[in-house]
């Protein structure tokens, strides 16, 4: 049994024009020790699919699917059950940089927060503890007692790791956690979370833009669009044989330095309007291979090679 | 309120031209208004604002200083409320921008802010001192009282006080609710309250202890600001409720003209306004520690 | 694409795209509830106020005074109200006594539970003699207690002078009848006299009953009227709301709804004018001072801070009670008092508007100040100002108020606060005279209230631009 499944997940957001269907029928599972990477152009819904899972979606909310880690219905419980799985079964590491930590308390003090919301233990073994994470995400313990603006960015995104560690949850959703940092640190953000990955055997959902970084951090791919995933398969499946057309384009935008064509392919057209989604296939108005059936029907997702599932009329037909 | 204070009291009482001319002389008024002004500045600087018209011969620092106490008892114990009414209104109207408690608490908090004080004042003194008479109708302290205890003491002084602290809290505090009220708002938005309420805390704390203490650092800013505003308040209520602090002080000396009064008063009011300013700058460091130094 | 005669700079239509926002408002402005509500009582009182010459039933100094006026001799203040004497020592009307100890009492006379020390305004009378006549009943007095009138010609802690003492003598009546020649305190007419009783008295459970205050006014050679004799007052004051008087009659028997209209107007009018003195200067000055910056900035900005940091209404009081009283001298006091606030917030403003790049690109190409001024600025501080213009109605009408409670008024064309002043000062509530005091304060509660909510819709819908936040 997977340790998460996600089923048909549904999340719209309201506004005044319509709902916004930001995740329409998200399905994966995610086993213990994998690493899964959720990928797509903003506004895919990829971060919604994350708060969905934490059901923190604000001026919006789940109206349909299942959310089941290991027995538990996520969806169905009630709320003051549900805060106990935050951060002691699922936990989150966000853009530090961006704010993601209280200007006004101290580093440690968050992480001690953490730990004393999940777990009855004194001030002092928190503090113990703090420490220890810190210097598991290979930072000096006194730094402890900063402030996260006395920080750099860097180190205050290994807070952020160190903080989502506290409380030894199954699994640990990174939602851009190296975006708005500096190349370098970028790099050593990366393996840290790849190595602590690895060590602890964490679960981990990636969240990124960036489909290189997700070559590097994960064992599973999928790739979103428009509210839907729309290929889904192992890193290296999809890095070699990408099926759907949104993925090939998205896997020539990145600059391969071993090829000689220097510049990247951009994909045409802008990403749909999600209050009125197009008909069919959501990439059918800017795909380049599309036919005549895909302005009509959505395609739905279909195993190619074992594991890879694509939803595209092109590939379901040649089956 | 035109007239040179000397016309005035020489028609008060009957006063014959010698007398006229010899008040003139004692407080300095033959002199031409440039050496009046120059004498006035120099010895205010040493804190000495002249003598009291009406108190004569009691001179206007003394008065003013033994005054000044009972105003800032006021206004510190008024202000120290509408921060904290405030902080919890203003929390909890934007934890639910838009809904209903929201719409009700702006909606009242306008009303009184928009509501005269001195109006408020005289109703509260009529219907809760006079009809109902649960509040004493004037006075700082009950006369003539010896306290047993402490405890006693200060309980007297907060039932004079409590109808004026009253009037100046319930038309004063929406200032501050409306700021911590928007600040919440766009606080709640921050990343940091996404990562609290994914660590599971509860409402209250993801509310008050990660909004709320962010959300309140603009309005401890006010605090300083708004601290002539009470100021402002205390003249109204000190006047209608007959404390006898700075406020009510300036009131009687407009009535009788009393220039010095009047000038030491604005003197002293605005060094304590700006004393405030700077405790209140004291304070903010405290409370953000991005400008600690 | 673009034709260039289209690029030529207009001021108008500069001016009209800049004040577009404007017209595109509504749209927003009316899913606000309150902002709504505050629209329709902003409507509703202001047509009232603007209504009055044709809902006023009286005119503004028309003093109800009926017929029978037998030429100068009436109670003016016909004050009723029973004294009750509580025994006190020195300090005050409610300490306690150790009766041992204290071989003299004073005795303050006291109506319900406040002093019996009550303004007697005689400034609009035409009369050329006041007689205050009171009768005390006495009759738990003993031979020799002492009885004294203090009268203050000038305010409530003015100077205490004796007017009267008198000394229970054998042969008094139970109602015993004095009087006090008030014009022999000179200038009189100008006076606003305070009276409080005080007596001394050997038996601890003395009382002393004060049946009847009253002012008889005169010209002299008339008789004055005894208080037993049965008479009735000729003005109509202090009437309760009736048919005729929809608010009732004041203390000089003047129609309150329909001095209520007309102060409204002139608060109105206040509030108006000075509200936009301040935003207009506020505003240019501020974008001034952020566009073009330099020494004028430092020092006009500095002047705002000063001006901020000082506590405007003891400063307004300072400078008011060296000025001669008139609607516009509050108007412009208002004004130098109140643009520091706009100043700071359209200047910080035009600051961050300056760092646009689309401010650089025009400059780049050589537009003029006052264009981009026009073009860029003012769409971008309009929001601000017309918001602040909104609150600085109801600020200026409320300061306003105040400075006209304080009797800082303009007597020429009294406001709200002038009423309410004359109430205070003429002590409407010990004649629980509520339609003199709530319905001006009501007004001004209202008028605020009205454009309090719809400036905080403007602020919240047009400057902070806040949307709501919905829990999922």
């Amino acid at each position: 049994m997977p340790l998460l499944e996600v089923e048909d997940l549904r999340t719209h957001y309201f506004t005044e024009a319509g709902p916004v269907k930001a995740a329409d029928g998200v399905s994966f599972t995610l086993e213990k020790g994998e690493s899964i990477g959720i990928a797509g152009e903003s506004g895919c819904g990829k971060t919604t699919v994350a708060m969905s899972l934490m059901r923190l979606i604000k001026g919006g909310a789940v109206v349909g699917g299942k959310i089941m880690l290991g027995d538990l219905s996520l969806l169905d419980m009630p709320m003051k059950e549900f805060l106990k799985v935050r951060w002691e079964r699922i936990s989150l590491i966000s853009q530090a940089a961006m704010g993601a930590l209280n200007p006004v308390y101290t580093v440690g003090a968050q992480i001690v927060e953490a730990i004393q919301i999940h777990r009855k233990v004194s001030k002092s073994d928190a503090w113990e503890q703090t420490r220890g994470l810190l210097a598991q995400v290979k930072m000096d313990p006194q730094r402890a007692k900063s402030f996260p603006h006395e920080l750099s960015g860097g180190m205050r995104q290994r807070v952020m790791i160190a903080m989502a560690l506290a409380c030894d949850p199954d699994i640990v959703i990174a939602d851009e956690p190296t975006t708005a940092l500096d190349v370098v640190t970028q790099v050593q953000v990366l393996r840290l979370l790849i190595d602590l990955q690895k060590r602890l055997n964490l679960s981990l959902i990636y969240i990124s833009h960036e489909l290189s970084v997700l070559g590097q951090a994960c064992d599973r791919i999928i790739i979103m669009y428009a509210g839907k995933i729309v290929e889904m398969g192992a890193t290296t499946e999809i890095f070699t044989s990408p099926q759907h057309p949104y993925t090939q384009k998205l896997l020539s935008a990145l600059m391969d330095i071993h090829s000689d064509i220097s510049i990247p392919e951009s994909i045409p057209g802008k990403p749909p309007d999600l209050l009125n989604p197009p008909e069919g296939c959501r990439f059918s108005p800017r795909c380049t291979v599309g036919q005549e059936n895909c302005g009509e029907d959505a395609p739905v997702l279909v195993e190619v090679a074992p594991n890879h599932y694509v939803a595209c009329h092109r590939i379901n037909e040649s089956k | 309120m035109p007239g040179t204070a000397a016309d005035i009291y020489a028609t008060a009482g009957r006063m014959t031209e010698d007398e006229r001319l010899a008040i003139v002389a004692r407080f300095g008024l033959d002199e031409s208004l440039w050496v009046q002004f120059y004498t006035y500045i120099g010895r205010a600087f040493q804190g000495d604002f002249g003598q009291s018209f009406t108190y004569f011969p009691s001179n206007v620092t003394t008065k003013i200083l033994s005054a000044l106490p009972w105003s800032l008892f006021l206004i510190i114990n008024a202000m120290i409320l509408q921060v904290i009414i405030a902080f919890v209104l203003g929390a909890t109207s934007a934890w639910k921008a838009g809904g209903k408690f929201d719409a009700t608490t702006q909606a009242i908090s306008l009303a009184l802010w928009a509501t005269p004080m001195f109006w408020l004042a005289m109703l509260a003194l009529y219907l809760l001192g006079n009809d109902l008479g649960w509040f004493p109708l004037a006075g700082q302290q009950t006369p003539g009282v010896t306290y047993a205890t402490w405890f006693n003491k200060i309980g007297d002084y907060y039932y004079h006080a409590a109808l004026p602290i009253m009037v100046l809290v319930v038309n004063q505090f929406g200032g501050y609710q409306l700021i911590m009220r928007n600040t919440m708002v766009t606080t709640l938005r921050e990343h940091y309250i996404t990562t609290a309420e994914a660590k599971g805390a509860s409402d209250t704390r993801v509310k008050y202890k990660h909004a709320a203490r962010n959300a309140m650092l603009p309005m401890v800013t006010s605090v300083g600001l708004r601290f002539s505003l009470a100021v402002a308040g205390s003249i109204f209520t000190e006047m209608i409720f007959n404390y006898n602090g700075v406020g009510r002080l300036i009131f009687q000396s407009v009535g009788m003209r009393d220039y010095p009064m009047l000038q030491g008063c604005f003197f002293i009011l605005s060094c304590s306004v700006i004393i405030a300013n700077l405790l209140v700058d004291i304070l903010y460091q405290y409370l953000d520690p991005r400008i600690r130094y | 694409m673009q034709d260039p005669e289209q690029k030529r700079f207009s001021l108008w239509a500069g001016f009209k795209q800049s004040l577009m926002p404007l017209f595109a408002w509504w749209p927003e402005f009316r899913k606000s509830k309150i902002g709504i509500a505050g629209l329709i009582i902003v409507f509703v009182i202001v047509s009232l106020i603007l209504l009055a010459p044709v809902i006023a039933t009286h005119a503004v100094d028309e003093k109800d005074i009926r017929t029978g006026w037998t030429g100068g001799k009436y109670w003016t203040a016909g004050w009723t109200t029973q004294g009750s004497a509580t025994i006190t020592d020195e300090g005050g009307p409610y300490g306690d006594i150790l009766i041992d100890e204290i071989t003299e009492y004073h005795v303050r006379l006291q109506s319900d539970s406040t002093f019996i020390k009550r303004p007697l305004d005689l400034s609009n009378t035409i009369l050329a003699n006041a007689i205050l006549q009171f009768q005390a009943k006495a009759d738990s007095f003993e031979d020799g207690d002492e009885v004294r009138c203090l009268i203050s010609p000038n305010g409530v802690d003015g100077n205490w002078t004796t007017a009267l003492t008198w000394q229970k003598g054998d042969d008094d009546d139970v109602y015993q009848l004095y009087e006090i020649d008030l014009s022999t305190y000179s200038n009189w007419r100008s006076r606003n006299f305070w009276i409080q009783f005080e007596s001394r008295m050997s038996s601890a459970d003395a009382s002393f009953y004060l049946d009847d205050v009253g002012v008889l006014l005169g010209a002299p050679g008339y008789d004055k009227l005894s208080p037993n004799d049965d008479f009735e007052p000729y003005a109509q004051r202090y009437q309760p709301p009736s048919w005729r008087h929809l608010l009732g009659t004041n203390s000089q028997s003047e129609d309150v709804w329909s001095r209520l209209l007309y102060a409204g107007q002139n608060s109105l009018m206040i509030g108006f004018v000075a509200a936009f003195l301040i935003t207009s200067i506020g505003a240019s000055v501020g974008m001034m001072a952020g566009y073009f910056g330099g020494v004028i900035e430092e020092l006009v900005m500095r002047l705002a801070d000063i001006l901020l940091i000082m506590p405007r209404l003891p400063l307004l009081i300072v400078l008011s009670a060296y000025l001669r009283p008139g609607p516009w001298t509050v108007i412009m006091l208002l004004t130098i008092t109140g643009w520091a606030g706009i100043a700071r917030s359209t200047r910080a403003q035009t600051l961050s508007v300056k760092q646009h790049s689309y401010v650089e690109a025009a400059r780049s190409v050589g537009a003029s100040n006052i264009r981009i001024i026009i073009q860029h600025v003012l769409p971008n501080v309009a929001g601000i100002v017309i918001a602040a213009f909104v609150m600085e109605v109801v600020v200026a009408i409320l300061v306003e108020s105040g400075l006209s409670f304080l009797g800082l008024g303009s007597l020429s064309h009294p406001t709200l606060g002038v009423m309410l002043h004359f109430a205070q000062t003429d002590a409407a509530f010990t004649w629980n005279a509520w339609w003199w005091i709530v319905p001006p304060g009501l007004t001004i509660a209202l008028i605020g209230l009205g454009f309090a909510y719809i400036g905080n819709t403007l602020n919240d819908r047009f400057v902070l631009r806040l949307g709501s936040r919905r829990k999922g």
